[in-house]
């Protein structure tokens, strides 16, 4: 079933769509290099894989990510908290930009093949209707839905995700408490990078890697985080899963219908829902 | 009105000013093609107050429009560019319509997709737009005037069909930001709330401005396509859009002239840095994130604190 | 006299939180009406329903015995009514004469008009309401860097332009020196006197309110307390023991 096909590349959107949730409701910043992160992250994964094997890169990479986009938010996001959210915006245009060149520089502009363990991409039901669920992409699922499940558990059960969940509603608030929100900026930052470069690592095995391939998958991310509502952060997971799961079942009729599938549902939302799914009342009005 | 005196005259001779610096001639139109179009989507941007990473769509649409008029309707430079003008300008109608009610993120993300959606279209419906080849086979007609006829082909030529085409649509808009209409806009950018509570609708004041916007950049567009005989589906991507608005502000969005500044340093860097470097875009990526952090006004902001009205 | 304005039973509740709930309300004509009451008792939240602002849950508004309860905020204006807010909500980085000049030509119909110079005796209008305001001096400096109380003047200003039949003043005097809410009050004193305003507004400033308010409403807890002149309400022990308790809670 293109279904379940559509649910591999709903668990990478749901991945980048947390990420960008995250960004969005501490800091309120469009992160338009949140696609260059899922490169960046892709790439070290790539490089990473040669010295220490695939698991390993796994895990690394987005922690390497996350180190570089806390360096990244120091030094050049900071000054711009307070200032009009058009300048953060256009910095991380700016970003995006870089970020993708500079991956075009180290790595040549050209698609490179990301080579899996073996046995993963054998399926795990040959001969059946269900062939196409190879290894890997049970791993894929399997990898998005835990880390959904570890963000989920580290906001509602430690000390840092209350502090997370309280930032996001209320900043002026938690400012007043005594709390470095600044730190909770870069923390928010970090997390987000690190879903992108999971998304990231995941997807170059996947998809092969590209300098380019952050595009593809930054738009259904952005629709995700609409459709599952601005300012809920379980919501733009759900509809990661339920933008890849549209985008699936249209590809199923027709090969471009899955593109066209995702501008649909931004005009559906928009027209009939625009707080989407889950969304909370004026929080970007 | 001194401002346009001494645009003219830095205009007028620019293709020549340029050879004689090293360049060539046709950097000279795209400054005014980029210029026209950092304009128009400057006043969404910095007259209104709403931000459109979209823009691209009614560059592409533009271009397209001129294009597709050249080969498959009637060889006429003139009628090309109006094509792409009204075609760009009721997609801006139409598309301005879905959007005015959105605000903050939303209109951001509606307004990626839907440059991503004509990039999406222009690649995949190669029948009609040449796919990812781009779209071919049209060239910049002469223009038959009363008594005699222009010959465009030359990048010099070509230029002095933009430029009274540049000053005309500039005169417009200049006309326009001076008016009450352009007041409403400020009134936008300044204060929507006060605005709805003096009776000015901001979601019909929004639309007026997304529209126009989008139909001078559509100009631009068809401007473009004629340089360069040539249109490619690249023209749609949000990434052109950010350049646009990048341009705007780089220049001073305060300011009515600012994003022709900001385009021609755009146009000049782009054309210096490629010389030297294939990796000009890391360049262009960084200079992005030092103007934004030190220089948010712009060029135009370091020479006068003041906004103009 | 029929009231100007008039709501009945409004209510509205944010999530769980009750706001307003069931308000009556009546503002006579050419009357300077005065909504009093502690912290949190859903003044704002009435003053958002009346304009438009927010749509009620539950309840009516009228205004010239013209119901305008779903009607939008747009059209509100048209039909003479006005408001002022907490913070002055004017347009920060233009000159106070530019502020007006919007508003002028939003009131004589021009704001679509897309050529210069046809508005050049808005600026005579202009002038004269500046000096009106007392914002002369202040007419080519941006509203931005005007002192508050010159602000909420050329706020009020702003207001006016559209020829208001009723006028809302959400706290007027917040955030003001003697000095300015002195001057605040006389101007809005001449305006009810020459133009034969109707003045409604939230005030916490009790001498204001005892100065200039023919009738004053007491809100609490998004309900009507009490209501009448102020020396009624001055004396009405359920409006004392609600301020009280605000007092006790705070210590």
């Amino acid at each position: 079933m293109q279904l379940l096909n559509g649910l591999v590349s709903g668990a990478f959107y749901a991945l980048l769509a947390l990420g960008l949730a995250l960004i969005l409701s501490l800091t309120r910043i469009i992160n338009l290099a949140h696609g260059s992160f899922l490169v960046v992250g892709a790439y070290i994964g790539y490089a990473l894989s040669g010295l220490v094997g695939f698991y390993w890169s796994l895990l690394l990479a987005p922690l390497g990510l996350a180190l570089l986009a806390v360096i990244l938010e120091i030094s050049i996001m900071r000054p711009l908290y307070r200032r009009d959210p058009l300048e953060s915006l256009l910095l991380t245009f700016g970003l995006a930009l870089a970020l993708e060149e500079a991956v075009r520089i180290l790595f040549g502009p050209v698609a490179v093949p990301f080579r899996i363990p073996e046995g993963l991409g054998s399926s795990l039901f040959p001969g059946t209707s269900l062939f196409f669920l190879t290894r890997y992409r049970i791993l894929v699922l399997a990898i998005a839905l835990m880390a959904g499940l570890g963000v989920y558990l580290l906001l509602r059960f430690t000390r840092l995700g209350l502090y997370l969940r309280a930032g996001a509603q209320d900043r002026e608030t938690l400012n007043a408490l005594g709390t470095d929100v600044r730190r909770l900026y870069t923390l928010a930052f970090a997390l987000g990078a690190f879903l992108a470069g999971l998304a990231g690592v995941l997807a170059a095995g996947q998809l092969g890697l590209s300098p380019t391939m952050g595009t593809g998958l930054l738009m259904p991310s952005f629709v995700a985080l609409i459709l599952g509502g601005v300012g809920s952060l379980g919501g733009s997971y759900l509809g990661g899963l339920l933008v890849g799961m549209a985008t699936g079942l249209a590809g199923n009729f027709l090969a471009l219908a899955s593109e066209l599938a995702i501008y649909l549902i931004l005009v559906l939302v928009l027209l009939l829902r625009p707080r989407g799914l889950f969304g909370q009342e004026g929080f970007f009005e | 009105m001194r401002t346009w005196i001494l645009l003219l005259a830095v205009l007028l001779p620019l293709p020549w000013v340029l050879k004689a610096l090293g360049s060539y001639a046709a950097i000279a139109s795209y400054i005014l093609i980029w210029g026209l179009a950092a304009m128009g989507l400057n006043l969404l941007m910095g007259y209104a107050g709403q931000v459109s990473f979209g823009h691209a769509a009614f560059l592409g649409l533009g271009a397209y429009g001129a294009g597709l008029t050249l080969k498959h309707i009637l060889p006429s430079t003139l009628l090309a560019v109006t094509c792409g003008f009204l075609l760009a300008g009721i997609a801006a109608a139409l598309l301005g319509l879905l959007i005015t009610r959105l605000r903050g993120i939303y209109f951001a993300t509606f307004t990626i997709a839907f440059s991503q959606f004509f990039y999406f279209i222009a690649f995949q419906w190669s029948d009609l737009t040449g796919g990812d080849d781009g779209l071919r086979g049209f060239a910049r007609q002469p223009l038959h005037l009363p008594g005699f006829t222009l010959d465009l082909s030359s990048s010099e030529a070509y230029y002095y069909f933009v430029l009274p085409i540049f000053l005309v649509s500039s005169f417009l808009l200049w006309q326009l930001v001076q008016s009450p209409l352009g007041r409403s806009f400020l009134a936008l950018r300044e204060n929507m709330l006060r605005a709805r509570f003096l009776s000015l609708k901001p979601e019909r004041y929004l639309w007026i401005a997304f529209t126009i916007s989008g139909a001078v950049v559509g100009i631009a567009g068809a401007l473009l396509a004629l340089q360069i005989n040539f249109a490619q589906p690249s023209f749609f991507h949000w990434t052109t859009s950010g350049t646009l608005v990048m341009m705007a502000f780089l220049g001073g969005r305060w300011h009515f002239f600012g994003p022709l500044i900001g385009a021609a340093l755009y146009v000049l860097l782009e054309e210096l840095l490629s010389s030297y470097t294939q990796e000009w875009m890391l360049f262009i990526g960084i200079l992005f994130i030092l103007a934004v952090l030190f220089f948010p006004g712009g060029v135009a902001g370091l020479a006068t604190k003041r906004r103009s009205t | 006299m029929r009231p100007i304005l008039r709501a009945e039973g409004l209510s509205k509740a944010f999530g769980r939180l009750l706001a307003v709930s069931g308000v009556n309300l009546e503002v006579a004509a050419g009357s300077i009406h005065a909504i009093i009451g502690p912290n949190g008792a859903g003044k704002s939240t009435l003053f958002d329903l009346l304009s438009g602002a927010k749509r009620p849950d539950k309840g009516r508004v009228y205004f010239l015995d013209k119901e305008i309860t779903h009607i939008a905020v747009e059209e509100r204006i048209r039909l003479g009514l006005s408001r002022t807010f907490q913070v002055p909500q004017v347009f920060t980085n233009l000159t106070a004469r530019e502020n007006l000049i919007i508003a002028l030509e939003a009131a004589h119909s021009l704001s679509s008009y897309p050529w210069p110079r046809k508005t050049r005796f808005l600026e005579e209008e202009a002038s004269a309401l500046l000096e009106r305001l007392g914002l002369e001096e202040q007419a080519s400096r941006l509203v931005g860097e005007l002192a508050h109380g010159d602000q909420r003047l050329v706020e009020i200003g702003l207001a006016l332009c559209l020829r208001p039949k009723l006028l809302l003043l959400d706290e007027p005097t917040a955030g003001m020196s003697d000095a300015e809410t002195w001057r605040t009050v006389q101007t809005l004193k001449s305006l009810h006197r020459e133009e034969g305003l109707t003045l409604l507004f939230i005030e916490h400033d009790m001498a204001v309110v005892f100065g200039i308010a023919d009738r004053v409403t007491v809100l609490h807890l998004g309900e009507v307390l009490a209501e009448g002149t102020p020396d009624e309400i001055a004396k009405d022990e359920k409006v004392q023991a609600a301020y009280l308790g605000e007092e006790v809670m705070a210590g």
